[in-house]
């Protein structure tokens, strides 16, 4: 075999080591995601101010997902996101900071998921300052720092349908921007011209979902090349020829299954991936078998697993990776 | 920007004469008390100091260390790179040295989203004289890491800016053709050739395209299963289909005859199918084309099992496109 031939060979992949799970360890889960947001001593708590909002979601929908939301302090939690709330009527991580679309939308669901009413004014309030995100091409900026990217609308178009204010967005534009983002090999990018990458692809798919314009792209193109993104550890990756990462697991089954495509995937492989990311000493998931487990993952790990119907679990909506229960009435898929 | 900063971080702040006139703003008991944990006492003392500065709104030089210094303990803090923006212009700062300054901080930490956003609009501020640096220091990260979203989304935005006032696009493809021979896998790097064609226009220009065709088969003729460069050549023929080029129809062809059976790549195999779809779809020997995309389809599904489910949709399209075709003859 030459050289090339041989490199030909040399996909990127992981071998998922023998001893790992083969199954859902959903007590140490619940356990792990308990005790990393009851310490507020902690190192990682500390140090994690800058995305303490997004983590509080990670944590709370992870319990929810997995049944065990009533183990959350819900009223201290409540409390605590209220404060993050600017006079902009956007939320900010971490009381003091900045607001930003991903802490907003982040914020709307922490709210949501407890069963939380946000009151028309606090509702008029988010929706004003989404507002003033979107950009005159369409495309929205994610704070006042002026940085364009797709995850940013569909953090708009998500928060927006959550508070029940979606006519406040210029829906078309908005639309208009996601599709010159639309590459030829089917995926999505950041921006126009950009690579395409599973998390933006969820993004666009999903800001399509949210409008209802899922027709103006070719589902199948699409969904082929996310398919194409599971290896043969069963694992799926965010581009070609990157390691597969548990949190894509969410991204491309998601995006899949809002395509009305979930069973291009191999589930029983994608399981094995799945449940070998799983630290069965500490609980939760780390992004492959053997690295360090972490909340962000975690939730994505479960909420893959939910995706495919696993009765342990509460089902969760695949457009907005919350449970159906909270979503109630605001389920559109 | 020196290195005094982090000679002086190894003290507190709050042990520091020359900040004694700043309250510092802990937001918690609880942090308060976490300072006995020896690593995080360095980022909760800074962060005081960062909290009071940014309701005094104080613009200094000290400030700029200041912010070095949460810069080092955490560089995803956007409120920290929005205030040094606001600092750096209110005291007519040096750019060409904040921009030394954001290459050791982008080396350390190139995956992060608020330093490549910063470093972007310093670029702005410095104007187009400023290109020709960002393209050697982004060729540097790539050289590092090749598929760095950000590096290659901030060479983008370089060449969108300043393409009017720079003759750019032949230099541009050599660098990522460059890339490609280091590492034909290299999916960044198609991405930004076609990119490059669609910013200067060139996705009509059948010269340009050709040449890109040709290269994509020299890749896929080295590595027939490289994801990568079949996307690109399928790409590059979107638009007017693959039939319309014949010598790739018989390239691939031609690849599938010498290719031993059990060494086909499963891309191969998928593009050939996909030229039959666009037979059955033009009405061209539909019933032969229907029969050997299926074929090609049921040897998919052996050879690529992870995707067999996605194989065997394909398959049934082919049934479904047939009987819409033959229907529609009829009605002609």
């Amino acid at each position: 075999m030459s050289f090339a031939g041989l490199l030909d060979f040399a996909r990127k992949d992981i071998d998922i080591p023998a001893s790992s799970p083969r199954n859902l360890l959903k007590d140490v889960h619940s356990q792990f995601i308990h005790q990393y947001q009851a310490d507020h001593n902690s190192y990682m708590y500390i140090m994690s101010e800058h995305l303490r909002v997004s983590g509080i979601y990670w944590c709370v929908n992870a319990m929810d997902l997995s049944k065990d939301l009533e183990k959350m302090p819900s009223q201290e939690i409540i409390e605590y996101v209220k404060t993050c709330r600017n006079s902009d009527g956007g939320y900010g991580p971490a009381p003091g900071h900045d607001s930003h679309i991903l802490h907003t939308l982040c914020a709307v669901q922490t709210l949501l998921i407890f069963g939380e009413t946000i009151d028309s004014e606090t509702s008029n309030e988010i929706a004003s300052y989404v507002k003033s995100l979107q950009q005159e091409d369409g495309s929205f900026v994610g704070d006042i720092a002026g940085e364009i990217d797709t995850r940013f609308t569909m953090c708009s178009l998500a928060t927006c349908h959550l508070i029940n204010r979606p006519n406040t967005l210029n829906i078309q534009k908005a639309i208009e921007f996601i599709m010159r983002c639309y590459n030829t090999d089917g995926g999505f990018g950041t921006r126009p011209g950009s690579e395409s990458h599973a998390g933006q692809v969820y993004c666009c798919v999903g800001s399509l979902a949210i409008t209802g314009r899922l027709e103006e792209i070719n589902r199948d193109r699409t969904a082929e090349w996310l398919a194409f993104r599971q290896c043969e550890s069963g694992g799926l990756n965010g581009r070609p020829e990157k390691l597969p990462d548990v949190c894509y697991s969410w991204w491309v089954l998601a995006s899949l299954a809002i395509l009305g495509r979930l069973d291009f995937i191999d589930e029983k492989k994608m399981k094995r991936f799945i449940f070998a990311c799983q630290d069965d000493e500490t609980g939760g998931f780390a992004d492959r078998p053997g690295d360090c487990a972490d909340p962000f993952h975690t939730v994505f790990g479960i909420a893959a697993l939910s995706l495919f119907g696993d009765e342990t679990l509460e089902p969760v909506d695949p457009i907005f990776c919350m449970t159906k229960r909270s979503l109630g009435k605001l389920s559109i898929l | 920007m020196s290195d005094e900063g982090y000679i002086n971080s190894s003290t507190l702040y709050k042990d520091n004469e020359e900040w004694k006139d700043i309250t510092p703003i802990y937001p918690s008991k609880e942090e308060q008390s976490a300072v006995k944990i020896a690593a995080s006492q360095d980022f909760i003392d800074v962060f005081a100091y960062f909290r009071a500065i940014l309701i005094i709104k104080e613009k200094s030089e000290r400030v700029l260390k200041l912010l070095e210094d949460c810069v080092r303990l955490n560089p995803a803090n956007y409120t920290v790179w929005q205030y040094r923006r606001e600092v750096l212009k209110e005291l007519n700062s040096d750019l060409n040295a904040e921009m030394k300054y954001l290459d050791g901080i982008i080396e350390e930490t190139p995956k992060n989203y608020q330093v490549w956003h910063h470093r972007r609009v310093i670029v702005e501020w410095l104007g187009e004289n400023s290109a020709p640096y960002e393209l050697d220091f982004t060729c540097d990260i790539i050289q590092d890491e090749n598929k760095n979203y950000h590096a290659w989304q901030h060479r983008q935005w370089v060449i969108r800016t300043f393409k009017d006032n720079l003759n750019l696009l032949d230099s541009e493809m050599s660098f990522s053709l460059r890339l490609l021979l280091e590492d034909p896998r290299n999916n960044s790097a198609y991405n930004y050739r076609y990119f490059l064609l669609t910013i200067f226009d060139k996705t009509e220009d059948k010269e340009t395209i050709d040449i890109e065709i040709n290269l994509a088969k020299r890749f896929i003729e080295g590595m027939p299963n490289n994801e990568s460069a079949w996307n690109y050549l399928t790409g590059l023929l979107l638009s007017n289909g693959i039939l319309s080029d014949t010598g790739v129809v018989k390239f691939v062809e031609d690849l599938y005859e010498r290719t031993e059976e059990t060494k086909r790549s499963s891309f191969l195999l998928a593009f050939i199918a996909d030229i039959m779809l666009e037979k059955i779809d033009q009405q061209i020997e539909a019933v032969e084309s229907a029969e050997r995309a299926k074929q090609l389809y049921t040897d998919l599904i052996s050879l690529d099992p992870v995707r067999h489910n996605y194989w065997k949709h394909q398959k049934l399209l082919v049934d479904q496109m047939l009987n819409k075709t033959t229907y529609t003859t009829k009605m002609v």
